[in-house]
């Protein structure tokens, strides 16, 4: 596996733990059923773990890019400077966010838990692109 | 005397359910035992009839997601299942997803 899998993996991980804990959570309280894993503090404590995690990624995987970005080759015959690759990606960037932010206001609305999701998955996309780029450019396999 | 006592029926259905279960711990697990290992074995066992190979993690995935489904409306009802079997149930659920997830095939989750 390689390093794009393997993070991609670890990261579909904490979502998918975050997602089942809370389904079953959000079920025992609309339902208000007598046994809920609400009352079990253990499963409760991992699932704001893991939201901290993703948090976490969200923020690391934005620098990671940000350095591939400002990255530079300084000799040879290639491109001398990311600037190709680094002009289009940050302008787009605030664009994208714009749009993204409507739409998911839209349909998640405000304040919602469910954007440790949506932020964490859209990381995953923002890291595996950038690490595509800097992966092909430096002339290795990105896997 | 009679064996055992006969359930009473006239609050409902789960009441003859609750009362099975109150005599006999061991029926809410495995009824989930069995759900999971019908849905798991039978995939498999068509999956591998059909191509040849089977994918165990996804049907692992498969299988404990209806396991996980089935006990969280068991846990409707008060006395049909305990909170430890459900939690049980929640931790293999994700188990399940990490063995998919880290499965080697990546490329093909």
């Amino acid at each position: 596996m390689g390093q794009i899998q393997y993070t991609t993996a670890l990261i579909m991980i904490g979502l998918f733990a975050v997602a089942i804990i809370g389904f079953a959570v959000n079920f025992a309280s609309d339902n208000d059923s007598p046994i809920s894993i609400s009352d079990d503090p253990e499963l409760v404590t991992l699932q704001t773990n893991l939201e901290g995690n993703l948090s976490d990624f969200r923020s690391s995987s934005q620098s990671t890019y940000q350095s591939i970005v400002e990255s530079s080759i300084e000799t040879g015959d290639t491109t001398p400077s990311g600037g190709q690759f680094a002009i289009t990606p940050v302008s787009a960037v605030p664009v994208a966010k714009n749009i993204i932010k409507v739409g998911y206001i839209k349909i998640f609305g405000t304040g919602s838990g469910f954007g440790v999701f949506i932020t964490a998955f859209l990381s995953i996309i923002v890291f595996t692109i950038g690490m595509y780029i800097w992966k092909t450019w430096g002339g290795r396999t990105p896997d | 005397m009679s064996l055992y006592n006969l359930p009473n029926s006239t609050a409902g259905a789960d009441d003859i359910l609750i009362d099975t279960v109150t005599a006999v711990p061991g029926l809410s697990s495995l009824l989930l035992v069995f759900v999971f290992f019908i849905v798991f074995l039978g995939g498999i066992s068509r999956q591998k009839a059909r191509g040849g190979t089977a994918d165990y993690p996804m049907w692992s995935v498969t299988a404990s997601l209806s396991t996980f489904l089935v006990a969280l409306i068991m846990s409707l009802v008060q006395g049909l299942i305990r909170l430890d079997i459900l939690i049980i149930v929640t931790v293999i659920t994700i188990f399940s997803g990490v063995w998919l997830f880290l499965d080697k095939r990546a490329g093909e989750v």
